[in-house]
């Protein structure tokens, strides 16, 4: 039986007996195995090659008694235990000799910090660090070139007084990712974002021969699936009714006819777009003048990109070559800083006017879009809005069937996590806002409330992929390569690219994997609707899904 | 000019030469100043390793030349400076951080 005892702080010694006679009997088996290969003549066999054989038999026996002997006490193994030389001496059978091992060990102490938050505190012996930093430093005299000295010549000693710190800094580093590691390989946890590592530089000195340090880490929520089958939904359903598609195509032509010259004696009226002239004044003092071409919106009340309160009011009943007054306080968020938060004066003067005539829903009116009579133009529009009604009431399911599984399951999520990801949904919505012209100054008043809606956004991403996750575990949801092959050929003939390129460019962006997380995740949103109790109500909603375009 | 002992040694010279001298010949090159004579830097070296008790046996001295250096169309060359090679008695060690 090995005994194991204490050999220093985290040092242990097993102590094995290997018996002469298994030695022997291993010992003879090689001997066979050698001396019954063709062309081998068992007497010619040298004296050094039996003495190499006794010396792996020993030595393989040695490594199998001693991993035999630490398996039984769940001892964590660090670096390489001191094996003894191979001994290739001739084998006395009624002899037991005795074989010290000396091997180091590190533990680990789990601290819960917060329910997705853990620390683990590490204790190694110094005497693991100290071996490791002699191998590196050998390596180093090994490859090394230092001034005046040819590779691999340069003292020791000089090496260690150049790079000692910086190696021994090195050590440190490596053995507290390696011992992580190990940990987390060991499993019961899983890990989320990046560990917090201890700083190497402004660790204590070891005391007692232990090197110790903590690194805390976040791990993912342990999440119960709540109740998922049977979800009440209530599912909007509705017929485009002819009436509802006669409203939806006034909308269109209003939004897309072409907008017209009016008559030269037109008066300005509605929603009308007038090309105008302007001298902006402010104190009395002219502060920017156009003389052509700086339309005026009245429905948006907008005068060459210029919000001006009252501008409609100001324009109504203008006709051509009128000049009209109106003021407005400017704010103190306006871009341009010569106006911000002082009163101005604009006189407009109108050069045009321009009008979107009135269309009938007719043969005409279908023509001029392209089809071929009113009957067809329908037909096309309806099976559009169609669509788009059935876009919106899958979205709406879809988004009912999530909140239900959000409200009856309760759990926190790594702040880091959480954190990581409303950083990044608020620099995605800001760069959104500047690229569609907000100025930078509207958007940063508005920074907090985007913060707000981001960290949400994360929050609610997060919780739902926890719960779907589970869910598709428990209910052996997978995705078949096959179904991310059809996804990435849809997606390649939408860009207009190759399929192929496509992959490998999703490959190398480690994108793939995402992929196949969403598709999970709607495969097993599908199954929960197919689940749910799903009541039906009647409700013509409107269809934002798909907005028609001409 | 008497220069002061830390003044004398400037620093040790780190070479497989010297390194090689001083294992098998208990002799130490040193970077001196280039007015200190031999024995200045034998007083110095006493005196700088007194806790030791070292014992100079023999000190040999040499200037070497600056080499030259170009940049562009400038030519120039860099100091010269003194090398000493400092035997010390039979035992005696000092430290030069090898």
């Amino acid at each position: 039986m090995p005994e194991l005892r204490e050999a220093g702080p985290l040092q242990k010694v097993v102590v094995i007996d290997l018996p002469g006679q298994k030695v022997r009997e291993q010992y003879e088996t090689m001997f066979k195995d050698l001396a019954g290969a063709p062309g081998v003549n068992p007497d010619e066999i040298p004296e050094s090659e039996k003495e190499q054989i006794r010396k792996d038999v020993r030595d393989k026996l040695i490594r199998q008694m001693f991993q035999d002997a630490v398996k039984e006490s769940k001892l964590k193994i660090l670096g390489n235990p001191g094996y003894p030389k191979p001994d290739g001496s001739e084998i006395d059978d009624a002899a037991v000799a005795k074989v010290e091992i000396p091997f180091n060990v590190w533990e680990c102490q789990l601290t819960e910090l917060g329910s997705c938050r853990r620390n683990a505190h590490i204790k190694t012996p110094v005497a693991e660090l100290d071996a490791r930093y002699k191998t590196k430093i050998n390596e180093l005299c090994d490859g090394l070139e230092l001034p005046g000295f040819r590779r691999g010549k340069a003292p020791k000693g000089l090496i260690e007084k150049r790079m000692g710190k910086l190696c021994r800094r090195d050590v440190k580093a490596g053995i507290i990712s390696d011992l992580f590691q190990e940990l987390h390989d060991e499993g019961g946890f899983r890990l989320v974002g990046m560990p917090e590592y201890p700083d190497v530089d402004k660790m204590p000195e070891e005391v007692e021969n232990i090197f110790e340090f903590d690194v805390v880490f976040d791990i993912w929520p342990e999440v119960e699936p709540p109740p998922y089958k049977g979800l009440k939904i209530s599912r909007p359903s509705g017929e485009f009714t002819p009436e509802k598609l006669d409203e939806q195509l006034h909308d269109y032509l209003e939004r897309m006819t072409p907008t017209e010259e009016a008559p030269a004696d037109s008066t300005a009226e509605g929603d009308d777009y007038l090309n105008c002239a302007y001298v902006l004044t402010i104190d009395g003092a002219e502060v920017r003048r156009k003389d052509s071409d700086a339309y005026a919106f009245m429905g948006i009340n907008g005068l060459d990109g210029i919000n001006i309160a009252g501008l409609k009011e100001a324009l109504l009943g203008a006709k051509i070559g009128d000049t009209r007054e109106v003021e407005t306080d400017f704010p103190e968020t306006e871009p341009d800083k010569a106006l911000a938060g002082k009163h101005g004066k604009f006189a407009i003067k109108v050069n045009s006017i321009k009008r979107r005539p009135k269309r009938e829903l007719n043969d005409e009116t279908a023509k001029f879009f392209g089809y071929d009579n009113l009957t067809a133009m329908r037909a096309d529009f309806k099976e559009r809005f169609q669509r788009g009604l059935e876009n919106q009431i899958q979205q709406t399911v879809r988004r009912q069937a999530e909140d239900a599984l959000l409200a009856s399951a309760q759990f926190d999520l790594p702040e880091s996590l959480v954190e990581l990801q409303t950083q990044r949904n608020v620099q995605r919505t800001m760069s959104q806002l500047m690229r569609n012209g907000m100025p930078i100054e509207q958007i940063q008043t508005r920074a907090e409330s985007i913060a707000g809606v981001s960290r949400e956004e994360a929050v609610r991403s997060f919780r739902l992929s926890a719960i779907l996750e589970k869910i598709a575990d428990a209910e052996k949801i997978f995705v078949t390569e096959n179904q991310i092959s059809a996804t990435i050929e849809n997606l390649a003939r939408a860009q207009s690219v190759a399929p192929q390129a496509l992959w490998r460019h999703m490959e190398r962006e480690e994108l793939l994997s995402a992929l196949r997380r969403d598709l999970r995740e709607q495969a097993v949103v599908d199954f929960l609707i197919e689940k749910a109790e799903i009541e039906n109500i009647d409700v013509n909603a409107e269809p934002t899904g798909e907005k028609a375009e001409g | 000019m008497k220069l002061k002992p830390h003044q004398v040694i400037i620093r040790p010279i780190h070479t497989e030469k010297s390194v090689s001298d001083m294992q098998g010949n208990n002799t130490y090159h040193l970077v001196v100043h280039r007015k200190a004579g031999k024995d200045d830097v034998k007083r110095a070296i006493e005196t700088l390793f007194a806790q030791n008790d070292v014992k100079v046996t023999n000190v040999r001295t040499c200037m070497m030349p600056g080499k030259p250096r170009r940049y562009r169309y400038s030519a120039s060359r860099t100091p010269s400076w003194k090398k000493a090679i400092v035997t010390l008695r039979r035992g005696d060690t000092i430290d030069i951080g090898i």
